[in-house]
């Protein structure tokens, strides 16, 4: 890993405002360096919250807190709201889950990328439109001039996850986060978008944290790979290790996919009395 | 730019003639309840004109005169052939066609609550914004204490209130009419707009005198519905605030006046466009009320005075007017919500 993380994170917690005091997530540290690093856990184990955590997004029924959180060298703990607008968008970006949800029905796709870039970037009109229809094209939207007042109902889901894309990276942002980017699509369509990204983010000189529940996936394309269970972070190693994993956790993760060989068999199952979470 | 692939000129149309053919039944329905109203009100129109002690023969020359001795289906067909020639009968009290002074007094009333509409919608919608922008600050308990006025104190109780401050005591408002007296008769009413005409009539001071008197009632008359709009479009836009692209535009950098306007305002549309036409209907209701109240000549007092004497011509034509309005209102409103979401058109 470099000298210097990009992003680099100390106990970080998640917990409820009001009530139950046991953090959801947490206490949590890890660093996340160039190129990309997988997220991985089951339903539930806290990866959302951990994402929504980095970027100050959480619901406001949630509160977060770290030791210390640094992007790029700067204490990001200590900043303002206004100066999280600034952050966010810009220096790290979000790809949500499912397009049909996170893009606003009553906005054209135009208007929507072209306000990422608005809100940050301070260019005349005609410029601004060259450069979302340059972010259209890079995605590989076909005809961007005609999908500029487009609405996404209209969009076929692989599209719509384009579009984020294309508002994800209009700022050319350091670190790129992808929340199960490709789980709402139909699997010979994830692969198309998941190395769509990767090509770009390598492009760009990205850093990628990646979500995702499929293991081989992660394991393909990522470089490390941090485990999450119930919260809290049981495991990490290099992507290409996972097939010789020593947590139990992640053995158990690994050894559950379903597939040809395994078919009519029991899938061995995880007991939690094996585990001692590390961090 | 040329129109998008979407837009489908057939969809379009098809959907404005969904709308219309529901208007249309509406009206037809409407058109049968005044006529059955009239048909079988308690009051004899023969019996009003002729007197009670008219003999026998007089009064049956005078239903036929009405048309009151023809079967029903043809009354209703007579009634209809009336209608298309904007003919609603003949006043019984005062003997002047009811059409004609629909014409003179509903402007007034439509004047009256348009103007309250704006200012209760955009106060509304305002207050609805600043309460979604800062949740549990004083603009709640504001609009909570409006609301509760509004619906629950009488507008006439309110109305002879600001009289008694605002006109009697403090002669910050003008008091009741709609002109001060030196205008009133000297002032040609063409449209019927009070505004409209004190304005184009160049004298100095009338338009003033038409505001300074338009502003009680009509601010009274906001009142009446600003809670509503306010509390039911806060309600629509907290809701929206869940939703996922709220998280994505504030994954982008948007800062939360910015999501507000332009992501949840726009998808709130539909609710706020039915709860402002709902809200146009009823104050054209309370405009009735008000009128009384602030003695303005508009439908209220016109319906007020015809209700007094018995008058069914006059009564069931006001009632029409103000029913093909409210349809109209409807009919608009439905076409607005779906024309205004992309989703629908
Ligand atoms: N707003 C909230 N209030 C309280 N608890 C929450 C809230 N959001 C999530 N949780 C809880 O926090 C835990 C972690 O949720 P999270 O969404 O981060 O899981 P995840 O790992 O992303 O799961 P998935 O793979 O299904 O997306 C869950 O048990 C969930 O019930
Ligand atoms: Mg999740």
């Amino acid at each position: 890993m470099a000298e210097h993380p990009l992003l680099r994170v100390e106990q970080l917690e998640v917990r409820r405002r009001h009530g139950d005091a046991t953090p959801l997530v947490g206490p949590l540290s890890f660093e996340i360096g160039p190129g990309a690093t997988g997220l991985v856990g089951e339903s539930g184990s806290g990866k959302s919250l951990t994402v929504r955590a980095l970027l100050q997004l959480l619901p406001p029924s949630l509160q977060s807190h770290s030791r210390c959180m640094q992007f790029d060298g700067h204490e990001l703990s200590t900043l303002r709201e206004r100066q999280w607008q600034a952050l966010r968008g810009a220096d790290m970006a979000l790809v949500m889950q499912d397009p049909r949800h996170a893009l606003n029905p009553r906005l054209s796709i135009g208007t929507q990328i072209d306000e990422a870039l608005r809100l940050h970037a301070r260019l005349p009109r005609a410029e601004r439109r060259e450069r979302v229809l340059a972010a259209m094209h890079e995605v590989g939207l076909p005809q961007p001039r005609q999908l500029w007042t487009h609405y996404p109902h209209q969009l076929s889901g692989g599209m719509g996850q384009r579009v984020m894309l294309a508002i994800a990276l209009i700022n050319r942002p350091r670190l790129l986060i992808a929340d199960e980017p490709t789980s709402a699509l139909d699997t010979h369509l994830r692969d198309q978008v998941l190395e769509l990204m990767m090509h770009l983010a390598d492009a760009h000189g990205m850093s990628l944290l990646l979500i995702s529940h499929d293991l081989p996936l992660v394991a393909r394309h990522c470089r490390d790979v941090l485990v999450m269970y119930r919260g809290r972070l049981v495991d990490r190693c290099a992507a290409a290790a996972l097939d010789t994993a020593t947590s139990p956790y992640t053995r158990a993760l690994w050894h559950c996919r379903p597939s040809g060989d395994t078919h009519g068999q029991l899938l061995p199952v995880f007991d939690p009395a094996q585990m001692d979470p590390v961090a | 730019m040329p129109a998008p692939r979407w837009f489908n000129a057939n969809t379009a149309w098809r959907m404005l003639g969904s709308s219309a053919l529901s208007l249309v039944l509406t009206l037809a329905g409407l058109l049968a309840v005044t006529f059955v109203m009239s048909a079988f009100s308690p009051i004899d129109p023969a019996l009003q004109q002729v007197g009670d002690h008219a003999s026998a023969a007089t009064y049956a020359q005078a239903r036929h005169a009405l048309g009151l001795d023809a079967p029903l289906p043809l009354r209703f067909a007579h009634y209809l052939i009336g209608l298309c020639h904007g003919d609603l009968g003949i006043s019984t009290a005062t003997g002047q066609a009811v059409a004609g002074e629909l014409r003179e007094v509903f402007p007034a009333t439509l004047e009256l609550s348009t103007i309250a509409l704006l200012i209760s919608a955009i106060a509304g919608v305002g207050l609805a914004l600043l309460s979604a922008r800062w949740p549990g600050s004083w603009v709640d308990s504001a609009i909570r204490v409006i609301s509760l006025l509004g619906s629950s104190v009488p507008i006439f109780w309110l109305g002879l209130v600001a009289l008694a401050l605002f006109y009697a005591h403090w002669h910050w408002a003008g008091g009741p009419g709609r002109l001060d007296d030196a205008y009133e008769y000297t002032i040609d009413m063409p449209t019927g707009l009070v505004l409209l005409d004190s304005w184009r009539s160049g004298m100095p001071g009338a338009f003033a005198s038409a505001i300074r008197h338009m502003l009680l009632p009509a601010l009274l008359l906001a009142s009446y519905v600003l809670g509503s709009i306010a509390r039911l479009t806060r309600t629509s836009l907290l809701g929206e605030l869940h939703q996922e692209y709220v998280t994505l535009a504030r994954a982008k950098g948007a800062g939360p006046g910015g999501i507000l306007l332009r992501h949840v305002l726009p998808n709130c549309l539909g609710p706020m466009l039915t709860v402002i036409a709902l809200a146009y209907t009823n104050l054209l209701q309370g405009a009735v009320l008000t009128e009384t109240v602030f003695a303005r000549p508009g439908l209220g007092r016109y319906l007020t005075n015809a209700l007094f004497y018995g008058d069914v011509p006059a009564i069931l034509g006001a009632t029409l007017v103000l029913g093909i309005v409210f349809i109209l209102i409807n009919g608009v409103t439905d076409m607005l919500v779906r024309l205004l979401d992309p989703r629908l058109r």
